[in-house]
């Protein structure tokens, strides 16, 4: 396995011959498809990280968040959903540049 | 390290949100156009209402195809969340000026997904899209010709029934239609 991107709480794994990503954080290790991790990246990125901040009610400092196929369901503090959102654009970014690398391979490096 | 991104989607994350964007003004410009059908049926604009009723259906169809060209190309297409859309309207003018500036919201719109698939380099989505660029030349003709059939006709008693009658009949000829021996409908 390659390791895709590392935080303080998390880190990401592609594995070729499983032909699939793993997510590590909080103690678990869970396997996603490229469109599950797209899916799951798109439900952090939606957590509105200013309204947690503000909202004054006793729920106000967590977010529950279930992975795409509801395989796992993450009681997420707001420093890990900070970390979180980190881990997976770091995550996109390093995949999006395996992809650039493999375009100009396959192309040729002008 | 094998391309697993690419091996599942031949489109870029960020191209797909556009597209999933798009699918959404879609399906609200189905249901804009839906509301504007009820309003003319319930004033007595027949014809009005038929053609808001079919304007609906392309509009959905428009939606449909973009929704299956996401799925197609192994993305995650989003069923899109429709939002309140204006059912009311102080005159028949207002509901064709209305579907006009719906029309010029949706051509920006396509341009946009265009200028950003050239941008990325995706040449299928970009000749996809272009399907969406002519359709739209047609949408906003026929919206257009609306609107102007009030600046020429009037919108007094007569005049609107007589540009409700005329409506039914505004069909876009595509430049150059005519001269490779087509014949009007």
């Amino acid at each position: 396995m390659i390791q895709l991107f590392a935080t303080d709480y998390g880190c990401t794994f592609q594995s070729d011959q499983d032909r699939c990503f793993y997510l590590h954080f909080q103690g678990r290790k869970m396997a996603m498809s490229v469109c599950s991790l797209i899916a799951f990246k798109k439900k952090v990125d939606s957590i509105d990280l200013v309204k947690l901040l503000t909202d004054e009610s006793d729920y106000s400092d967590v977010a529950l968040l279930s992975t795409c196929q509801r395989e796992a369901i993450f009681l997420l503090s707001i420093r890990e959903i900070i970390d979180l959102k980190e881990l997976l654009s770091g995550t996109l970014v390093m995949l999006e540049l395996n992809s650039i690398l493999h375009q100009q391979l396959n192309c040729g490096i002008s | 390290m094998k391309d697993l991104m690419r091996q599942r989607t031949s489109i870029k994350p960020e191209i797909v949100d556009i597209l999933n964007e798009q699918v959404r003004i879609e399906a609200t410009a189905s249901a804009a156009y839906l509301a504007m059908a009820a309003w003319c049926d319930q004033h007595g604009w027949e014809n009005s209402a038929d053609h808001f009723f079919t304007q609906a259906d392309e509009e959905r169809m428009h939606m449909l195809k973009l929704f299956r060209y996401v799925s197609d190309m192994g993305a995650a297409a989003i069923s899109p969340q429709v939002g309140e859309v204006q059912h009311d309207f102080s005159t028949l003018k207002e509901v064709f000026e209305t579907a006009l500036d719906n029309e010029i919201h949706v051509t920006e719109s396509i341009n946009k997904i265009v200028a950003a698939c050239r941008n990325a380099n995706d040449f299928a989505t970009e000749s996809f899209m272009q399907w969406y660029v002519q359709e739209q030349v047609e949408e906003e003709y026929v919206a257009r010709r609306a609107v102007e059939l009030f600046d020429i006709m009037g919108d007094s008693g007569m005049d609107l029934i007589l540009i409700d009658e005329r409506i039914p009949k505004i069909v876009y000829q595509e430049a150059g239609a005519g001269a490779e021996g087509g014949e009007e409908a």
